[in-house]
């Protein structure tokens, strides 16, 4: 009897404290500080302290990433993408940067290949002019309007993604068109979350999940083993979301027309602007692309915005491990053959 | 369970066996009961500026709710039949004003400008998702 008593009050001690260690709490965090949107860390942890280690440590390399990965601020000290497409006396400089943006330029130019140099980081002229339009469209609404097509006709001149010389031993980067420059926003945010995924699981962690301004890329499972659920919203309707997707190890990234843009005579116009008409691409609502690499994701889903769908989808068939979902303007969805792998219903 | 009825302690050392496993019982149900009357119930909206809280509403009540920075207020919040919207916003880019009111667990408005997240919790994890884009 004693040793039954025994053993019941030891089991219910085991439950109780395996109960508690395994029981890992879901935390959340919400920044501003990083690529000029808000990052949300979500993650299993045991305690809030344990979850704000971690994060902190996401914070430190995204701020330098952000630092690094800069077009429109030059920080002290730093080398950056805007130091890089600084020019003195009319030239560009050669210039000794950190390894982090000889990766993130050697990448860039591999998608540009890949996708046909519909995501190019070369068109930093053209893009920059439509950044100032679009800027003061949206400040000053009444005086709204579009770039002249001959200023930029003139710009595209300067976006041959030859120009951009990388010497990779020597860790510097040229740009040879004096009038060219660089313009990363179709990949530096994923690329960014990529490698502090990578750098998370080469430690070990998983049970978390990055979402820097809708590029989400998950590590690991959710504690509870489940898989990670995202929704995809639909900007065009009150209630309904374009897809429910289950992911782990897998990132999302949508390019959308509804993100960034301002309106000009009524009509909106956004900020993915395609390089063969200047204008923002406008065959589609959104593309979203889900596959293991947020950098990938992420410039894959500005290119295939680029693109006609079957430009896009042929792209998508041929490439291993990545999935798109398609939203025409009149909000008819298309999907690649996998997509549906992902997605689960909802209620 | 039989080598317990077959047991022949005395009937006092029984009584005080029963009554240990009714005390770590009790305990139990009592641990359970603490456990699950302090976690947060119902639906609210909590809203954050540069990621620190700063007000929780709960969804079942009609409220508007100025939120400020400093003695400007940025935002105003409404909460009406279990929804919550941004009514309106200074920044110029009104995006949070133009979202979709938000009900399900997780669900959240931001506000760039001014660095704010109004987002959802208590609503339960019925399938709704970890994170939107």
């Amino acid at each position: 009897m004693k040793r039954f008593i025994a053993f019941a009050t030891a089991l219910c001690l085991v439950f109780c404290l395996t109960g508690c260690k395994k029981n890992k709490l879901k935390y959340t965090d919400y920044t501003f500080d990083y690529f000029d949107t808000a990052t949300t860390i979500v993650g299993y942890a045991g305690t809030q302290e344990e979850f704000d280690l971690v994060c902190d440590e996401i914070k430190e390399l995204l701020g330098e990433y952000h630092k690094l990965y800069n077009i429109y601020n030059r920080y002290d000290g730093v080398t950056n993408l805007c130091s890089v497409n600084n020019t003195e006396d009319g030239v560009h400089k050669e210039l000794k940067v950190d390894k982090k943006i000889i990766d993130l330029l050697l990448y860039a130019k591999e998608l540009y290949t890949l996708t046909n140099g519909k995501m190019n980081v070369a068109m930093g002229s053209v893009l920059s002019i439509w950044h100032d339009y679009r800027t003061e469209g949206i400040n000053n609404p009444n005086k709204a309007s579009l770039p002249p097509m001959d200023r930029l006709k003139e710009a595209a001149k300067h976006t041959d993604i030859n120009d951009l010389i990388i010497n990779r031993e020597k860790s510097t980067v040229y740009l040879k068109d004096s009038k060219m420059s660089l313009d990363v926003g179709a990949i530096a945010k994923g690329y960014a979350t990529e490698q502090i995924a990578l750098y998370l699981e080469q430690k070990g962690i998983s049970g978390y999940l990055l979402n820097v301004g809708g590029n989400v890329r998950c590590i690991g499972k959710r504690a509870d083993g489940e898989e990670w659920k995202v929704g995809v919203e639909n900007p065009e309707t009150q209630d309904d979301y374009l897809a429910y997707l289950k992911l782990s190890d897998k990132s999302i990234v949508t390019s959308g027309n509804y993100q960034r843009y301002y309106t000009v005579n009524g009509v909106n116009y956004h900020h993915i602007i395609n390089p063969e008409t200047l204008m923002p691409a406008t065959n589609f609502r959104s593309v979203s692309v889900i596959c293991k690499d947020s950098g990938k994701a992420d410039a894959l889903s500005t290119a295939l915005f680029n693109m006609t769908y079957r430009e896009g989808s042929e792209l998508v068939e041929n490439l291993a491990g990545i999935e798109a979902m398609w939203v025409l303007p009149d909000g008819k969805q298309l999907y690649s053959d996998g997509f549906n792998t992902f997605t689960y219903e909802n209620e | 369970m039989s080598k317990f009825t077959k047991e022949t302690a005395p009937q006092k050392r029984r009584r005080n066996d029963i009554l240990l496993i009714l005390g770590v019982i009790a305990a139990l149900v009592l641990f359970a009961a603490i456990y699950f009357t302090t976690q947060k119930q119902g639906e609210y909206a909590v809203v954050l500026k540069n990621g620190e809280e700063i007000g929780s509403y709960p969804l079942s009540q009609n409220l508007t709710v100025p939120i400020k920075d400093g003695d400007k207020i940025t935002n105003t919040l409404v909460i009406r039949d279990g929804e919550a919207y941004m009514e309106s916003a200074l920044c110029p880019d009104q995006i949070c004003v133009k979202h979709k009111a938000v009900s399900k667990e997780n669900e959240t408005i931001v506000c760039l400008p001014s660095k704010i997240v109004v987002k959802i919790t208590g609503a339960g994890d019925k399938g709704s998702p970890d994170t939107v884009v």
